[in-house]
């Protein structure tokens, strides 16, 4: 059979699948009703508004006092919070590490020690004292204090370098507002804002779903005992695998485009009292898609990919647990950048409408995080070609026992193992 | 599996003198995903045409055996989260022990059934892990307010927000998909 027609043959195998069926359905009900809700026109800001939102500054006047009254509420109360691995947790020292956090509010401070003490063993608080940051503490001190008060508390607390700069939250002013909507006028060509947002959200969706797929379709062979009859095809295992691999992505990838090229309409319509030779001079009809292929093709490319390598290696569907424990754990570490930043997560959280700002700033580390992500997914699919073809020259099915190989000690310890009996 | 899941959340969350909305977050988001990995997997071992068929064939009534797995399971999760919500209160967390325990169960209940009645339905296991995951995001996005009027019912959220009115309907709801799952079962076996 030639590749092209392999290759349709998957897609329909795909289709097909009642997974793949859950898997439009769950994506579609998604956004229809968790990202719809958010998408809105961006409006021109007005001088003299209520509000503009808020923003975080840098400024040591802001962050110094809020930082050190929350240290001291939390001291006072033995309650600290922190994020260590992104979940909230609620820390409670005891009394050697509480006096030394003492010591560093006494120092931050210039209030003595013992009095601070004192206030944190009262259970009415009644004790509690007036405290201001001390002047002769300059800014770089005070990041070392914090610094040793996060350590205190276990890291991840609300002292440590990635949380500080909530200390510096202002409100936004006009000027501020202003540049934040020419950036997405100018710099997003305003549909690229709302790409950011729809990548947000249906990465969620992509770092999970996929693998439920990519585990149905690799456990249907065995299921339906067709496994010998493919090994001995002419047809190489490199093009089996990447065949079936490349089926699944576009299959997945298709009902992710058809909702971007949906958005972008929805997006024109928005604007559509604006005058047209300013509409096209500006908007990027193309965004939806160029954020689908470069922001989330990677993520849909490993979901699946451990979906393939894990149930071409085990026939088990082990798969769903791994991806499921790093999905989840994801979602929750996440939430600390869920405005942008990104770090290493499989599915980069944007959840505002706009930030270009951040965006900019963190583009290289997010283009270096969806090629590494998209590389790895090939290495997965390509291991999982050479396990694919060692299935198929026997090497998991040998009746020699005493053979050490790494692949059947693998295979030992998931399924099937045949042995000759000693009887 | 489910062990393993409440021994992360103790490695995870910070269990320890928490206040009743502060622990309604961990038994929420992730003790109760226990539901789903002990209630799931009932019809797993017949998952191949071939064994099921061999089985079917036994003077042992086969379903009666999947229900009893199910009983079991049930049990079994009921216990892990009591045991769990006692061991937080013994980390001095202010949390009405049964009370919380029965919430965390109606929701866990409640996942597990989802992706019971998926698998059942489906006879496909995947489709049985990847309802109650679905619903999961659906809720955690959401939130309550987003649901509309039926899922709000089912929020699987509530306690942390101070209610504990949706842990009786996902109580009953996930004992009406049980049930439901074993009465569609029965029948698809009648008429094989």
């Amino acid at each position: 059979m030639n590749t092209a027609a392999m290759f349709f043959k998957e897609c329909k195998k795909t289709i097909k699948s009642i997974p793949y069926m859950a898997y439009v359905a769950i994506l579609l009900i998604f956004i229809l009703t968790q990202l719809m809700p958010e998408f809105k026109k961006i409006d021109e800001p007005q001088p003299e508004q209520r509000s503009y939102g808020v923003k975080y500054t840098e400024d040591p006047e802001i962050i110094m006092p809020a930082a050190i009254n929350n240290l001291y509420q939390e001291f006072i109360s033995n309650s600290y919070t922190a994020y260590p691995l992104g979940f909230y947790k609620n820390i409670k020292l005891n009394n050697k590490k509480q006096e030394e956090m003492a010591g560093i509010l006494a120092e931050v401070t210039g209030v003595s020690k013992d009095e601070l003490l004192q206030s944190a063993i009262t259970e009415e608080f009644t004790h509690v004292v007036q405290i201001d940051i001390n002047a002769a503490i300059n800014y770089e001190e005070f990041l070392y204090l914090m610094k040793k008060a996060d350590r205190i508390i276990g890291g991840g607390s609300m002292y440590s370098e990635l949380y500080l700069y909530q200390f510096g939250k202002i409100d936004k002013t006009y000027e501020d507002a202003l540049t934040e909507y020419i950036d997405i006028i100018q710099k997003d060509r305003v549909s690229g804002a709302y790409a950011r947002l729809f990548s947000d959200y249906a990465g969620i969706i992509l770092a999970v779903c996929p693998v439920f797929v990519a585990v149905t379709l690799g456990l249907k062979d065995k299921m339906s005992r067709m496994n010998d009859l493919i090994y001995t095809r002419q047809a190489s295992s490199i093009k089996i695998v990447f065949v079936r691999y490349f089926a699944m992505i576009s299959m997945m990838l298709l009902p992710v485009l058809l909702i971007a090229f949906w958005l972008t309409m929805e997006v024109v319509k928005f604007y559509s009292e604006e005058s047209m030779i300013n509409m096209y001079a500006n908007f990027d009809m193309l965004a939806f898609v160029k954020y689908t292929f470069g922001w989330l093709l990677p993520t849909l490319m490993v979901s699946t990919a451990v979906g393939v390598f894990l149930t071409g290696l085990t026939g088990t569907p082990i798969a769903i647990l791994v991806q499921g424990l790093w999905w989840f754990f994801g979602l929750f570490s996440g939430i600390r950048i869920m405005e942008g930043g990104y770090g290493w997560s499989l599915a980069p959280r944007h959840n505002i409408l706009g930030n270009t700002r951040v965006y900019l700033e963190n583009f290289k580390l997010l283009m270096v995080n969806r090629i590494i992500y998209a590389v790895m997914a090939i290495v997965l699919v390509s291991v999982s070609a050479l396990v694919y073809e060692a299935k198929r020259k026997g090497r998991f099915y040998t009746y020699d026992s005493n053979r050490k190989s790494i692949l059947i000690s693998i295979r030992k310890v998931f399924v099937n193992y045949e042995k000759i009996s000693k009887a | 599996m489910a062990v393993a899941i409440l021994l992360l959340t103790t490695l995870f969350f910070g269990i320890n003198g928490l206040d009743a909305k502060a622990a309604a977050i961990p038994l929420e988001t992730m003790v109760a995903l226990t539901g789903i990995v002990l209630l799931v997997p009932v019809f797993a071992p017949e998952q191949e045409p071939e064994i099921r068929d061999v089985v079917e064939a036994k003077y042992t009534w086969h379903l009666g055996v999947c229900i009893l797995r199910a009983v079991v399971s049930i049990v079994a999760n009921f216990m892990l989260i009591l045991l769990f919500v006692l061991y937080m209160k013994a980390m001095d967390c202010k949390i009405p022990a049964l009370k919380y325990g029965c919430g965390t169960f109606a929701g866990s209940l409640f996942l597990g059934a989802l992706g019971l009645f998926a698998y059942g339905v489906s006879e496909n296991i995947a489709v049985g892990y990847m309802l109650p995951i679905a619903y999961y995001i659906y809720n955690f996005g959401a939130g309550s307010k987003n649901l509309g009027k039926l899922f709000s019912k089912l929020y699987l959220f509530s306690m942390a927000k101070g209610s504990f009115e949706e842990k009786y309907w996902l109580l009953g709801a996930g004992m009406i998909l049980v049930v439901m799952t074993f009465i569609i079962k029965i029948f698809v076996r009648k008429s094989r």
